[in-house]
């Protein structure tokens, strides 16, 4: 009898074990898989100091509020040029902020170019009238002050290349294909990663609009900032209301080199949306690295192998189409 | 402890962590790819 109650408690002790070895290994491997980053993603981040360069915040360049951005500049101010890297945050267009990409700025500030992070007024309840369309115009009105600005501090810009995430690769792609031509600065080449570039509802089906023909005119409409009726779809009408955000409409053979990268996943920036892009590019010659990242969604978070392919891609094209002088 | 520690409850205790060590890895993966998209197999391993 107090040969198997000696049995059964030791029995009990080994599931006790079995369960707190279970909750260790469980919390520890997701605590892992959160804060992992991949070792060919370490060369992008740089530990920051006055050494690496100068960051100055919230200079302004409009009226508004949102209308800030940093500038980050190398601590050799020497050089009779500089190259500009204009980051645009992400934030699908109602939130997000330049600081968000602290890293991505600073590294690009210790390969040598100036970088500037750029806000823009977000469409929200305090401003309902901004648009995907008020925004890129905005960004446009930007670059002249970024200019000025840096001149002031010493820093001659004579090249720029313009990118951003999502949201912020929407605004990048429409100055990149759009606006280069009116640049203060010559652009010279452009990155983004799932950004949308195109507004047909068939292609948003995640977000069910393509089986509701009015939601996605509202969406769209208030996207380009005009109005836009379910009957304009397939109409000639609808693509002249669509295209001033439209960034694939503008690509053209002129149209700078691009490095792009899309997950096949995309929740959020429909992965069908890109086809569109990626024949603009195709179509029109354009010099490109198109990357497709096959298990991961809007964070391009599955697949670190191709995502250090993307940065890998970057710095080539930094280092062909923005030399260093 | 050995006579504790038996080769098969050793045997189990390992099996137990590497699920552990495996269902923690794939919520935090089932999470994010609720929120943003994503396949729950290939690509990464860590």
């Amino acid at each position: 009898m107090r040969k198997d109650r000696k049995k059964g408690n030791k029995t009990g002790m080994f599931v006790l074990l079995c369960v707190g070895a279970f909750i260790i290994s469980f919390v520890g491997s997701a605590i892992f898989k959160l804060t992992y980053t991949s070792p060919k993603m370490k060369k992008y981040s740089v530990d920051w100091s006055n050494k690496i360069g100068t960051i100055y915040s919230d200079i302004a360049y409009g009226d508004g509020k949102a209308n800030k951005f940093d500038l980050y500049v190398p601590a050799d101010n020497t050089k009779e040029a500089y190259g500009l890297v204009v980051y645009i945050h992400a934030g699908g267009f109602t939130t997000g902020d330049k600081s968000d990409d602290k890293k991505m700025l600073q590294w690009l500030c210790s390969k040598g170019y100036v970088a500037a992070g750029i806000n823009y007024t977000l469409r929200d309840n305090n401003h309902p009238d901004a648009s995907v369309y008020s925004q890129s115009m905005e960004i446009k009105s930007s670059i002249s002050a970024v200019k000025r600005e840096a001149a002031k501090l010493g820093y001659n810009l004579d090249s720029m290349a313009i990118s951003g995430g999502s949201a912020g690769g929407t605004l990048a792609m429409l100055y990149a294909y759009r606006d280069a031509n009116e640049s203060p600065i010559p652009v010279k080449m452009l990155f983004e990663a799932v950004g949308p570039s195109s507004f047909y509802p068939e292609d948003w089906s995640v977000y069910g609009l393509d089986q509701n023909s009015k939601a996605a005119a509202g969406l769209f409409g208030v996207m380009a900032g005009t109005k836009i009726t379910s009957d304009m779809f397939g109409t000639k009408a609808y693509e002249e209301a669509i295209k001033p955000i439209s960034a694939y409409m503008w690509v053209d053979k002129n149209s700078v080199p691009t490095v792009c990268a899309y997950g096949v996943y995309d929740r959020v920036c429909p992965f069908d949306t890109v086809k569109h892009l990626k024949k603009a590019l195709e179509e029109n010659n354009v010099t490109h690295e198109y990357i497709e990242l096959p298990h991961s969604g809007h964070a391009l978070q599955n697949d670190n192998d191709l995502y250090a392919l993307y940065m890998e891609k970057v710095t080539d094209y930094l280092d062909t189409y923005m030399p260093i002088k | 402890m050995t006579h504790f520690l038996t080769t098969k409850r050793r045997i189990i205790l390992a099996v137990v962590i590497i699920i552990g060590l495996i269902l923690g890895r794939l919520a935090v993966r089932i999470f994010i790819n609720m929120m943003v998209g994503g396949s729950l197999f290939g690509g990464n391993i860590l």
